[in-house]
């Protein structure tokens, strides 16, 4: 078992396994020798950390990626399955904060997962209801938006 | 739903009628389903309208509320209004109104607004809480934005873009300005154009245009769908493309990667226009591995553009008929060659008289040499500037050898345009020669060309003999022994009507056939006849003998002659050339940037390359006329002028255009960069007209008389001709003003009068402008 400490001070006692799925953990408990010192994670809030942790824990058995190739990243692909989906269901803020914790604990996976969700919630939209879906202030001016428009009109699908 | 159309119907109210909408709605607003109270309080408040009820308060702040949690924030605004219209005093109002304007997120409006419901009410309390909830919310967005552009490291929001495809990419930069910003400035996301999942005939050109363009060079993958019925081009240009798609070839494990024979396999049943604008060696250097095996299937093609290294292997792919439609061969110079220049050899080529000579009767249109940086609406190309450094002189791109380009120019029996820029004709004899040898030792280095500027080759090689008459400039006139070629003969291309040498050596012009209408040479040099031809002689040698036969009657058919930015044009050659030319047909004559014309002299006076068509009695007439400026001669010799063109000429000054009044139908005439002033262009407008004292009309006077005589006005009594004259191109004419234009615009003249019209053009960023072509 490894104790990991949130920042806002709560304690998590998880399985060994559970917790190496995060290489920044790994690589931690690897440099003290000794897995049953405490870990502060500095960088994560109690709420968010109970979040990744179930995730780790669901997935504790997968095959870890050796060496990430960046070109499948590119694959436009962002089918995700179905538990991580649900586990995904959050509000936006704790979809940012899981992101976060993840590229901080270097979960390669996970972090996959969330920018795809992110994706998928910009996929397909237009312009204004992606604005709408993040509360971004549109900083064009009418006439910009249109030219921008206009120059671009080669990519409208036809 | 049924009841509220009555109101707006407008048939007579029941109050039972309205009494179930005011339930109505007071009902759905407990139960909060605000879609309806909002419905059913419109109807209320319609029906009280109507009847010019007093409307009641509490009805239009439960309709604002029923607004608001349906988000109709505009709506809920002008309803607000409303009450604070009809409750002056009342909070309510106010705060309703600033929920409004948050809804709406102008966060200054509500606070503008509850700032005049505190000067208008007593329940301040409420007011301040409302203002309490501005500011929060201000300070909340602000904390708590969610754009994941913001919230998320730009490493990461570029990672979720990675799964967007690019056209929504490409949509998606309206999103805000620093979407924009990371969406253009992430070259990862554009390296990739895979089309194999497209829908037929979504793929474009223009769709490849936008996409190369955004992708600002960065694009090193790209893939078609395998099938060749889905895609049709009919026109296709690649840029900067072909190297990268053969060194991704070769380390790529994928087919489907961009491979540019692919891509044009996949037009081969309908590609009509290629152009192949690479710029790297790739494109010649994989020409027998791409080229030949790729164009021998585009059985459709019609033009092609490609670098003049190509020449070669594509006249074999036309000898043997593979290409039977095309009709237009553009070959330009590769200019990424930068110092670089290309040698052209038609050993191979066969000679007329060969029985495998096959003549190439479909092609109509030949361009040697030039640029690809062609700017839209340049006739025929590069303008001159674009090739023409005179730090360097190093704008003879392409060599030719002379009898491969005899041979390649009698292979186009039906040629109607031919067009060589920047091109050199002469033997490449630089690796053979024994002086190059021994003065440039390459110590074994591999090619001598990438040590050396070719033309420092030619001066030293050059400068050893004796030749006389002409300057240093080897760029002008070349290696004597490059002379020994004969003219040009083009007589066998009997449809010729455009012939243009611009930035050649063509120091012998060409023979041109009957059917030649437009003959320019710009920038090129002619030398005399005869290499013994003396300053002052005039002997010349046997004119007629062997190659440098005259053709007396070759200019008749011209109507258009340029001879310009020539520095070995003298008044003789000039009036020697006119004279052959038929006085009736010549409408065109740019004698542009001429240096050594002398306008304030007669003949005789440089080294006759264009001997008049009747010597002797040109001799005869040349003695009377020696002493008649050439002004007057070129009035006598061209009557039928429309347009001329004297620009960058300093001897052109207002005594010289003063002659040209007598051009009858000159309609346009460009005098930029001379010494003219608006004196001269009134006495070429109107002759030396002489006001009635007999003194000089000014200018303003003159124009007026020009204007009253268009207007009619003093008919009969005016000494003044109608002009022909329509356009005054007066760019960078320092001795004429802004205001004298004014006044010759008001007569109706189109007067083009820019300062500095000249850019630098050594200091271009050519990378930049190639950008923006690819747009």
């Amino acid at each position: 078992m490894v104790k990991l400490t949130s920042s806002d001070g709560e304690s998590f006692d998880v399985e060994k396994d559970v917790a190496e799925r995060s290489v920044l953990i790994k690589n931690m408990i690897e440099d003290v020798g000794d897995a049953s010192t405490e870990i502060p994670i500095p960088n994560v809030t109690a709420n968010v950390l109970k979040k990744v942790l179930e995730w780790c824990e669901h997935h504790k058995s997968d095959p870890i990626a050796a060496n990430e190739d960046d070109t499948d990243a590119r694959k436009k692909s962002t089918d995700i399955d179905e538990w991580d989906q649900k586990f995904m269901q959050v509000d936006q803020e704790m979809l940012f904060e899981i992101i976060l914790a993840a590229n901080y604990l270097d979960i390669k996976a996970l972090l996959e997962v969330g920018c795809k969700t992110v994706a998928n919630m910009i996929k397909g939209k237009t312009p204004e209801e992606i604005r709408r879906t993040f509360n971004i202030q549109n900083d064009f001016t009418p006439e910009e938006e249109a030219q921008i428009r206009r120059e671009n009109e080669w990519a409208e699908d036809r | 739903m049924a009841s509220s159309s009555f109101a707006r119907t407008g048939r007579p109210m029941i109050m039972h009628d309205k009494l179930t909408h005011r339930e109505q709605a007071a009902k759905k607003f407990a139960e909060e389903d605000y879609n309806s109270a909002v419905t059913h309080y419109t109807s209320v408040l319609d029906e009280l309208r109507l009847t010019h009820a007093l409307v009641d308060i509490d009805l239009l702040e439960k309709l604002t509320l029923s607004l608001l949690k349906t988000k109709q924030f505009d709506d809920a605004l002008t309803t607000a209004k409303e009450l604070i219209a009809s409750a002056k005093v009342n909070a309510e109002g106010y705060i309703l109104a600033s929920k409004a304007h948050m809804g709406l997120k102008n966060n200054v409006a509500a606070v503008d607004i509850l700032t005049l419901g505190l000067k208008s009410t007593l329940q301040q309390e409420n007011i301040w809480k409302a203002m309490r909830d501005v500011i929060d919310s201000r300070e909340k967005e602000h904390a708590k934005t969610k754009d994941p552009e913001k919230r998320l490291p730009l490493e990461l929001f570029q990672r979720v873009l990675k799964y967007l495809p690019f056209r929504q990419l490409v949509r998606m930069q309206c999103v805000s300005r620093s979407w924009r910003v990371v969406i253009l400035n992430t070259p990862d996301l554009w390296t990739t154009l895979d089309f194999r999942f497209t829908k037929p005939f979504g793929v474009t050109v223009n769709l490849m245009r936008g996409y190369y363009s955004i992708s600002k060079g960065h694009i090193k993958k790209f893939c078609l769908r395998t099938t060749t019925d889905t895609v049709s081009w009919s026109e296709l240009t690649l840029k900067h493309l072909v190297s990268r798609g053969y060194e991704n070839r070769h380390k790529s494990k994928t087919k489907t990667k961009w491979n540019l024979k692919n891509i044009v396999n996949i037009g081969e049943s309908s590609l009509r226009y290629l152009s192949i604008e690479s710029g790297e060696r790739y494109t010649f250097d994989n020409w027998h591995s791409f080229g030949t095996a790729t164009l021998n299937v585009l059985s459709k093609l019609e033009i092609l553009r490609v670098s003049a290294y190509s020449l070669s292997p594509i006249i074999h792919i036309l000898l043997n008929g593979n290409l039977p439609n095309l009709y237009i061969l553009d070959c330009y110079h590769d200019v990424r060659h930068g110092e670089d220049y290309m040698f052209i050899q038609f050993m191979d080529i066969p000679a007329p008289s060969d029985a495998s000579y096959v003549p190439l009767n479909q092609i109509r249109t030949f361009n040697l040499g030039g640029s690809p940086r062609i700017k839209a609406g340049h006739p025929g190309g590069v303008s001159v500037r674009d090739v023409f450094d005179p730090e360097t002189s190093t704008y003879l791109k392409v060599v030719i050898d002379p009898e491969g380009f005899h041979h390649l120019l009698r292979l186009f029996p039906n040629l109607e345009r031919l067009s060589c820029v920047s091109v050199r004709i002469t033997e490449n004899d630089f690796y053979s020669d024994d002086e190059f040898s021994m003065e440039y030792d390459t110590g074994g280095l591999v090619d001598p060309f990438e040590m050396h500027n070719p033309y420092d080759v030619y001066a030293r090689s050059w400068f050893g003999r004796d030749f006389d008459g002409f300057d240093d400039r080897p760029d002008f006139a070349g290696p004597i022994d490059s002379y020994n070629f004969r003219r040009l003969d083009l007589r066998q291309n009997s449809k010729l009507e455009t012939v243009r040498f611009s930035h050649t050596n063509m120091n012998k012009t060409p023979i041109l056939p009957p059917s030649c209408k437009t003959f320019e040479l710009r920038q090129t040099p002619m030398i005399p006849r005869t290499v013994k031809h003396v300053k002052g002689s005039t002997h010349y040698s046997d004119a007629t003998a062997g190659d440098d036969a005259v053709v007396l009657n070759e200019y008749e058919s011209l109507e258009t002659l340029e001879v310009s930015f020539s520095e070995s044009l003298s008044n003789d050659e000039l009036l020697g050339a006119l004279s052959r030319c038929d006085p009736l047909k010549l409408t065109s004559l740019s004698l542009r940037a001429s240096i050594f014309l002398r306008f304030d002299m007669g003949a005789s006076l440089g080294y006759p390359f264009w001997e008049p068509k009747e010597p002797a009695m040109l001799t005869s007439a040349c003695n009377a006329q020696k002493s008649r400026p050439l002004a007057a001669q070129l009035v006598d010799l061209c009557p039928e002028l429309r347009f001329l063109d004297l620009a960058e000429n300093e001897e052109v000054t207002d005594l010289v255009i003063e002659h040209f009044h007598g051009l009858k139908h000159l309609e346009v005439i460009d005098l930029s960069m001379t010494r003219v002033t608006i004196k001269g262009i009134a006495w070429l407008i109107g002759g030396k007209a002489q006001a009635d004292n007999g003194s000089c009309l000014t200018v303003q006077e003159l124009c007026q008389l020009i204007k009253a005589n268009a207007d009619g006005l003093v008919a009969g009594t005016t000494l003044l001709p109608m002009t022909s004259i329509k356009t005054l191109v007066l760019n960078n004419c320092e001795a004429i003003s802004e205001q004298e234009c004014y006044w010759l615009r008001s007569c109706g003249f189109a007067v083009e009068h820019m300062a500095m019209i000249q850019e630098d053009w050594r200091e271009r960023d050519w990378d930049a402008e190639d950008a923006e072509d690819n747009l």
